[in-house]
């Protein structure tokens, strides 16, 4: 590759790589697997660095290949099964937040979300945490947009059953 | 708070603070080559130009410099119709001289490799290699092939086809060195070292940007300047950056020098980007599209493509332009182009698995 354009790349990944990082974390809540996807995506994107540079949105190309690499290991992987989560108050990793009046029921959706098939909460972390469109969501998944749209509802009716749930054991105990 | 906030809050929560690894750079390179491979180039034989500076060598004997090694299990190919090399990197396809084998068995073969009429050569390891027509492949850089041994070679190696050598960068003793590696004939080859002018960062952000007629052009990341090598000085274009330099003509981008700086009448054209390439006579930048447009201002040749969608160019090994056509993410079908009459020849077609078509040594 030509310098100037190593450089660019080199500058992408600087740029990037921690907001890859966590939009990866978020579809597949493990760090290794994050880690892998990015780490991988980044690969391909250097493979083809001129064309992907050349976009009108790098980082949006990219961030295409890093879901897309999440969804296809868990293809690979042929298992809907959570990867084992570390406890959110015993990850080194991560920083105190400052939602401690809200931290139960934030607990209790990121539970939730953890439940979702990984294409519907692919579908939730691109909408609620990437904040992209439907027509951005499914450019990203390669799916139309009508796709998006049932996949989205579904993963929400899903997650109030699931949190209907919690509450109702919680009432229960 | 809303369920839709609430959502939004609880990814933000267990998400936001956790912190990635530092982004291993050298992996991402390793892998990202282990994507891509060979290249184009080259294919008749000139005048032999002699450069002055640097010093030379020369050896001799049917494997002057390197030993029978390198990828296995790679069948001998057909090189007559030009490399012909695409490949899917999903399913780690490559085919490359009418043959297909899995990638991995060319895991260094990348963009900054070239095809020439004796072989592909490529940087391994800080080596250089050729890998030749019959699958095998044998170091061009040995200990003992330069005074002092080699260097760490980096960078892109480029072919110029009239003086039948390749060019590329390396590294030795805390200096930087253009090397040139003459094929004088089957049983001999010559190197000669040039030591290029740089200071410590800008001796990391240099590359052989073109080489043709024995012009060797070096290009600065730093800044938009080229040094050309193969006058009696170092000529420096100061504001100009090399894409490519193919019979006389030079391709590149900034400001075009004025006059005749290498004092030669060499042509000066812009280009449309810094992965423009030129066709072999010079007359045509391909820059993705089968319209290749002119580099003197006449006009855009157009290749007979038999089909739509986006598209996107190489040149082959033998002067060809390679031409992949995709569209909606179905098959990517696959070109050979004659250049100038613009008839193209179907050469295969890909499932397009990983989204864009990849010609070996490419980055369009």
């Amino acid at each position: 590759m030509r310098p100037d354009l190593e450089a660019e790349f080199e500058n992408f990944v600087a740029a990037t790589s921690q907001r890859l990082f966590r939009a990866a974390y978020a579809i597949t809540r493990d760090h290794h697997l994050a880690e892998d996807a990015v780490q991988s995506a980044l690969g391909k994107a250097y493979a083809r660095w001129a064309r992907v540079n050349r976009s009108d949105q790098p980082e949006a190309y990219v961030r295409r290949m890093v879901v897309n690499e999440v969804l296809s290991w868990r293809r690979r992987k042929s298992s809907t099964e959570l990867p084992t989560e570390i406890p959110l108050e015993d990850d080194p990793r991560r920083a105190p937040t400052s939602h401690d009046t809200t931290l139960a029921d934030s607990d209790a959706m990121w539970q939730a979300l953890g439940q979702l098939a990984p294409r519907q909460r692919a579908v939730v972390v691109l909408r609620y945490y990437e904040h992209l469109s439907e027509a951005e969501i499914a450019e990203t998944l390669g799916v139309r947009p009508g796709t998006v749209k049932s996949q989205s509802a579904a993963a929400l009716a899903r997650l109030r059953l699931l949190l209907s749930e919690t509450t109702t054991e919680g009432e229960r105990v | 708070m809303s369920f839709d906030d609430t959502i939004t809050r609880s990814i933000e929560d267990h998400v936001d603070g956790v912190v990635a690894p530092p982004a291993d750079l050298a992996a991402i390179r390793r892998s990202g080559r282990r994507h891509r491979a060979v290249t184009t180039a080259a294919a008749s034989i000139g005048v032999l130009a002699v450069l002055t500076g640097g010093f030379a060598l020369a050896t001799s004997g049917s494997d002057p410099t390197g030993t029978q090694v390198g990828p296995s299990e790679l069948p001998a190919m057909d090189f007559d119709h030009g490399l012909r090399a695409y490949y899917d990197d999903i399913n780690g396809e490559l085919h490359m001289g009418g043959q297909v084998f899995a990638l991995s068995n060319v895991p260094n073969l990348d963009t900054s490799s070239w095809a020439t009429p004796h072989g592909v050569a490529y940087v391994d390891d800080g080596d250089v290699r050729l890998l030749t027509e019959d699958g095998k492949s044998r170091l061009l850089t040995s200990e003992g092939g330069a005074p002092g041994g080699n260097g760490d070679a980096f960078g892109a190696v480029v072919f110029d086809a009239a003086t039948e050598r390749l060019a590329w960068l390396t590294r030795r003793e805390g200096e930087v060195f253009l090397v040139e590696h003459e094929f004088v004939d089957a049983a001999s080859e010559t190197q000669v070292w040039t030591e290029v002018p740089c200071e410590g960062r800008e001796c990391e952000m240099l590359t052989v940007a073109g080489f043709d007629q024995g012009m060797a052009f070096v290009g600065r990341l730093d800044r938009d300047e080229t040094l050309v090598f193969g006058g009696d000085d170092v000529v420096t274009l100061e504001g100009f950056r090399v894409a490519d330099a193919r019979n006389g003509v030079v391709l590149g981008m900034g400001a075009l020098p004025a006059g005749d700086p290498l004092g030669k009448g060499w042509r000066f054209a812009e280009a449309q980007g810094p992965e423009s390439l030129l066709t072999f006579d010079g007359a045509h930048e391909l820059y993705w599209s089968s319209t290749l447009r002119s580099t003197a201002g006449g006009a855009p040749l157009r290749l007979d493509v038999p089909a739509k969608g986006a598209e996107f160019v190489n040149l082959d090994s033998d002067g060809s332009v390679l031409v992949a056509v995709t569209s909606g993410g179905g098959p990517q079908r696959y070109f050979d182009c004659e250049v100038p009459s613009g008839e193209c020849t179907p050469i295969g077609t890909l499932k397009g698995t990983s989204g864009d078509p990849i010609f070996l040594g490419n980055d369009m």
